[in-house]
């Protein structure tokens, strides 16, 4: 368990997966969160996945969630792909309750998951993409020293019109300034 | 099969692979190709691949061919996203004969062509590495613009290069006229 003074991350388990699927099903998933179909998702099927995802035991990937000091878990965060030959990393981040978007739990999150993947996994660069419409991450992000890379220019159709869709990173050496 | 003035785009034939596994193996092709190692491709893992995209009904993949229907090269879709009219591309000459003498280019008009003005969609993006000029000059040459450079992304030849991200939106596609640029090659 990586430990901060506002949340705590530790390794994602089928127990959580009620939990997720919860914040999955939000209204801040559907509007700034997801940028493919927007899809309830049941809670079976994704402790379905999450247990053939464990079985297959793959080292390119890995996944925690993001719960306060008292364990209610408030989000996600985890390595979807790591590229390890050219030390990349696709990093996803969950949220989802309103009740934790400001107050610093979502920076302080990715400040202990920088810190682990850069110093312990050996990540060079980590990169994510955040809708346009997702002030929440977005903030976070940067402060944490993300930098945007990519504008996809009207890219992700919401409510009749199109959003951008940014791709930021951030490399290691970056993090260690 | 979509025919342009020197080359068409058809579907891939299994006799396809034996040229596919020989550019393959070519280093100037992986080396501006692949984000993985360049470990040499073989023939069991070509038919895979052939057999995966027969099944395919999501992505579409077309062989390149010349005039004499020699597989020259090949292009595909990636990430095809409906909800969004959005897609990935990647396309590759693999014959050195007909590498930098705007092959590519035209086959990447008739698939351009093919991408936006029969499935209707709005945006085609692709990744290229930054040393890959060639590559560069033919996506430039089609309309594309770069959208944002994802930093040293790759590790090839001891150190860490850049991967351009460039789009080209049917829009843009449309204006310039649909096969306007294999005229230049």
């Amino acid at each position: 368990m990586f430990k901060g003074s506002l949340v705590n991350l530790r390794l994602q388990t089928l127990k959580d997966m009620d939990a997720l699927a919860e914040l999955m099903n939000s209204d801040m998933y559907f509007e700034s969160l997801t940028h493919d179909m927007p899809r309830f998702t049941y809670k079976e099927q994704l402790a379905k996945r999450f247990k053939d995802k464990m079985d297959k035991h793959k080292d390119n990937e890995l996944h925690l969630v993001i719960e306060t000091l008292e364990g209610k878990i408030i989000g996600a965060v985890g390595l979807e792909f790591i590229f390890w030959k050219n030390g990349l990393a696709f990093m996803y981040l969950l949220t989802g309750d309103p009740s934790f978007t400001s107050g610093g739990y979502l920076e302080e999150a990715i400040r202990l998951f920088l810190a682990f993947a850069f110093h312990e996994h050996n990540i060079r660069k980590l990169k994510t993409q955040v809708l346009a419409n997702d002030e929440v991450s977005l903030k976070a992000l940067m402060a944490n020293g993300f930098k945007t890379e990519v504008v996809h220019r009207a890219e992700v159709l919401k409510h009749g019109r199109y959003l951008d869709l940014l791709e930021l990173a951030i490399l290691r050496d970056e993090y260690v300034q | 099969m979509f025919i342009g003035e020197r080359i068409n785009l058809r579907a891939m034939k299994r006799e396809d692979i034996e040229y596919a596994v020989r550019y393959q193996s070519d280093l100037d092709v992986t080396n501006n190709y692949f984000m993985s190692l360049n470990l040499f491709p073989t023939s069991d893992m070509w038919d895979k691949w052939y057999e995966g995209i027969a099944e395919d009904d999501k992505g579409f993949s077309f062989a390149i061919e010349n005039k004499g229907g020699l597989y020259i090269g090949g292009c595909h879709t990636m990430w095809l996203n409906w909800k969004n009219r959005t897609t990935y591309i990647a396309i590759y000459i693999g014959h050195p004969d007909y590498r930098s003498k705007g092959y590519g280019t035209e086959a990447l008009t008739l698939f351009l062509d093919f991408l936006f003005n029969e499935l209707g969609l709005r945006k085609v993006k692709l990744n290229v590495f930054s040393f890959n000029s060639r590559a560069i000059r033919c996506y430039e040459k089609c309309g594309f613009s770069l959208d944002g450079i994802n930093r040293e992304e790759l590790f090839r030849g001891g150190r860490y290069h850049d991967n351009l991200a460039m789009s080209i939106t049917s829009e843009a596609f449309n204006e310039r006229g649909r096969c306007g640029c294999s005229k230049e090659a």
